[in-house]
């Protein structure tokens, strides 16, 4: 028993301390639909209203047309003019994908793709009205296509969990506010020592 | 599997109901208790209204409270004006299904949150139809009381205080079913404590205990129903038991019909019992039968009366909301429907569900998806799991193999247990059958299996035992550990998906 507690408490450190970039704010668009084909050579843009501060990184959901999945660029442009790129090499996998590009400013941003490849991808989002769609050679797409904002540096559970605790206030209820994560933490632990201390009681009598 | 009567109880001079606490076993309580604190602990990190239906659960009662009735299958909306515009500010359906959203957290949303919350909205819901409206309104009812409690709080307040009657019923559950191993198992008291702790710290039970939902309810009947029954077939069928048996069921049915599905088995049972029972005492067990059915009756005649003063359906009313199309089934269609929603497709069935509902459905749903399921582990954490229950189910093997007389010996009890299994699963494949004809979509959700949550936990008492009686405690405290983990690897998921 003592081996396997120590195996899970290990496994629990590990994945707490895995560094990655993380989501800044939520992004209400779902990828549930192939929304934006972009053939080799074609850009596609839409517009963000508010690009978070520290975002480095666009997420966004592909998948591959043929064979191969093409090398992509993304491009974000502030409404003063200022511009970032940032570009993935092909070989990525159908789903979620994260590509690097430092955002200047808060605010409100131009977001396009360009596919620098010479195959086609899908990029994926949720079918709207033209004028809200993504736009490939001024044409609208079918939908939006879902871009999430990550943070540029990674971020380990252990850092994060000062965000967790004000995210999760906001509908905590009983007026536990930040407190909440905590409590549920304590619940966690008393459960645990009192699960462990049956579980050591457990003897064969006979 | 032992057969060893247990010691009768010593009468002292103690009243009733010290006597009923002290016959609660400490181990039991505790195993409770773990169950209720890692339930409260899903309540506090799940978001309102992200538990399957939760939206619906708590409409139900917010009609019985604020409205004074209950919500009726009128083609009008269920929900209140303060739940549908919180549910906006939630942004429940963008958040819901899709991988990067987000309850609000940002300060913007945040405010835009809490002035709905204190715009002071009607809390009184028109009572129309919802996919729970056709529920029987006992759980409901019990949910009143919590809600009631916290009235003059959020709804948010409203909400945590209904989901702490859920986790309190889940240790209701658990303690049930460790004593239902007590009656199963009487020669090993260490097993009933891994087999409640594993199902007490069980990711979907903990997840929908933290969240308002008639299953919950359904799940404490279920277990209150196979420690009675475990009794009567321990300790012969007398008339309070029987009545006992009788109303668990009957109020089980009250809380959710799923428990219909139990009653085959139930009979069998009591067909079982009435032939073990002997020439001499037949006309005893015959009238003690005739109880359990009075105490069936009761509840569901209750209910029913209720149905017909709240101008009610009788039963159920259907969905007003959708056209009355004829979608045909057929008993063929129904039987090869049941066949694969458990089991690989025969090469001469129809494919009628796409998939190896076996696998995608009842395995994974099992080891773990949550929010309105869109929560799900990484694939390899399924391989992973599928290998633990692999070595679990060898356990077990090796453990019947090892008593087969004494299963031999108690061939009737485990029959009940086997149709009440089948009929439960029955009950779940006709209720998807329809609902795959007629949306296409599948109905299957592994939280439906859970009323069979007591067997599960028999199961892993047996795989301690299995394990030999030099390693069988060790066996269950490992198992024990790896339940622990596993539970709170999927509060992490879950606070991951919603707050990471």
């Amino acid at each position: 028993m003592a081996t396997t507690l120590t195996l899970v408490i290990a496994a629990l450190a590990v994945v707490l301390s895995q560094s990655a970039p993380r989501l800044i704010v939520s992004q209400r668009v779902a990828p549930l639909n192939p929304v934006a084909l972009l053939k080799p050579g074609s850009t596609g843009c839409q517009l963000a209203r508010a690009v978070p501060p520290g975002t480095g990184r666009l997420k966004i959901s592909a998948y591959r047309q043929e064979s191969q999945t093409p090398p992509l660029e993304a491009m974000v442009r502030a409404v003063t003019g200022e511009t970032s790129r940032g570009r993935i090499p092909g070989g990525w996998s159908n789903g979620p994908i994260s590509i690097p590009v430092a955002v200047p400013r808060p605010g409100p941003h131009l977001i396009c793709f360009h596919n620098l490849g010479t195959t086609s991808a899908v990029l994926a989002g949720r079918l709207s009205r033209p004028q809200r769609s993504m736009r490939i050679g001024g044409t609208p797409a079918a939908g939006r296509v879902s871009v999430a904002f990550l943070s540029g540096e990674p971020r380990s559970w252990w850092r994060l969990s000062g965000s967790i605790e004000r995210r999760l206030a906001v509908t905590a209820p009983l007026g536990l506010g930040r407190a909440a994560v905590w409590v549920a933490l304590a619940l966690v632990l008393l459960g645990w020592v009192l699960a462990i201390r049956l579980a050591l009681g457990m003897r064969d009598p006979l | 599997m032992s057969t060893t009567d247990v010691q009768p109880h010593a009468r002292t001079d103690t009243p009733p109901r010290v006597r009923l606490c002290r016959r609660v076993p400490r181990a039991g309580g505790a195993c409770a208790l773990v169950a209720v604190l890692n339930a409260l602990a899903w309540a506090l990190i799940t978001p309102p209204f992200e538990v399957p239906d939760e939206t619906q659960h708590f409409s139900y009662t917010q009609t019985i409270v604020e409205a004074g009735r209950l919500p009726r299958p009128l083609a009008i909306p269920s929900q209140s004006p303060e739940e549908r515009e919180v549910t906006k500010a939630l942004d429940l359906a963008s958040v819901g299904g899709n991988p990067v959203g987000r309850p609000p957290w940002t300060r913007n949303e945040a405010a835009r949150l809490h002035a709905v919350l204190d715009s002071g909205l009607s809390r009184i819901p028109p009572g129309g139809f919802s996919n729970v409206t056709n529920y029987p309104p006992l759980y409901y009812a019990a949910e009143a009381v919590p809600y009631l409690a916290a009235r003059d709080g959020s709804i948010f307040d409203r909400l945590m205080a209904m989901r702490i009657l859920s986790a309190l019923l889940s240790g209701v559950t658990v303690l049930m079913t460790f004593l239902f191993l007590r009656e199963l198992l009487p020669g090993t008291p260490w097993a009933w404590t891994a087999g409640a702790l594993v199902a007490a710290v069980q990711p979907t039970f903990g997840f929908v205990s933290g969240g308002v939902n008639n299953d919950v309810g359904l799940w404490t009947a279920s277990a209150i129903v196979f420690w009675l029954l475990a009794r009567v077939f321990r300790r012969g069928l007398n008339a309070p038991r029987a009545l006992a048996l009788g109303l668990a069921l009957g109020t089980g049915v009250c809380v959710k019909p799923n428990l219909l599905g139990f009653f085959p088995g139930i009979a069998l049972g009591l067909l079982v019992l009435i032939a073990r029972a002997g020439r001499s005492r037949r006309r005893t067990a015959l009238g003690s039968a005739a109880l359990t059915a009075l105490g069936i009756a009761a509840p569901i005649g209750i209910v029913l009366a209720i149905n017909v003063g709240f101008d009610r359906p009788l039963w159920t009313g259907g969905d007003p909301t959708k056209p009355v199309t004829s979608v045909s089934t057929t008993w063929t269609g129904l039987l090869s429907y049941f066949w694969q929603s458990y089991l690989p497709r025969l090469w001469f069935l129809k494919d009628q569900v796409h998939e190896y509902v076996l696998w995608t459905d009842w395995f994974k749903g099992f080891v773990g998806r949550f929010g309105w399921l869109d929560t799900t582990w990484r694939p390899w954490v399924y391989d992973l799991a599928l290998g633990v229950f692999t070595g679990i189910a060898c356990l077990v093997a090796a453990e019947l193999a090892k008593q087969h007389a004494a299963l031999r010996a108690r061939a009737g009890e485990f029959a009940t247990y086997f149709s009440m299994t089948i009929g439960l699963l029955a009950m779940i494949a006709a209720a998807g059958y329809s609902y795959r004809l007629s949306t296409d979509f599948a109905f299957e959700q592994a939280r439906y299996l859970l009323p069979l949550l007591p067997l599960y936990a028999a199961l892993i008492a047996l795989a301690a035992r299995g394990a030999g009686r030099r390693w069988g405690p060790a066996a269950g405290a490992v198992m024990v550990v790896l339940a622990l983990g596993h539970g709170l690897f999927a509060q992490l998921l879950v606070v991951s998906r919603f707050y990471g």
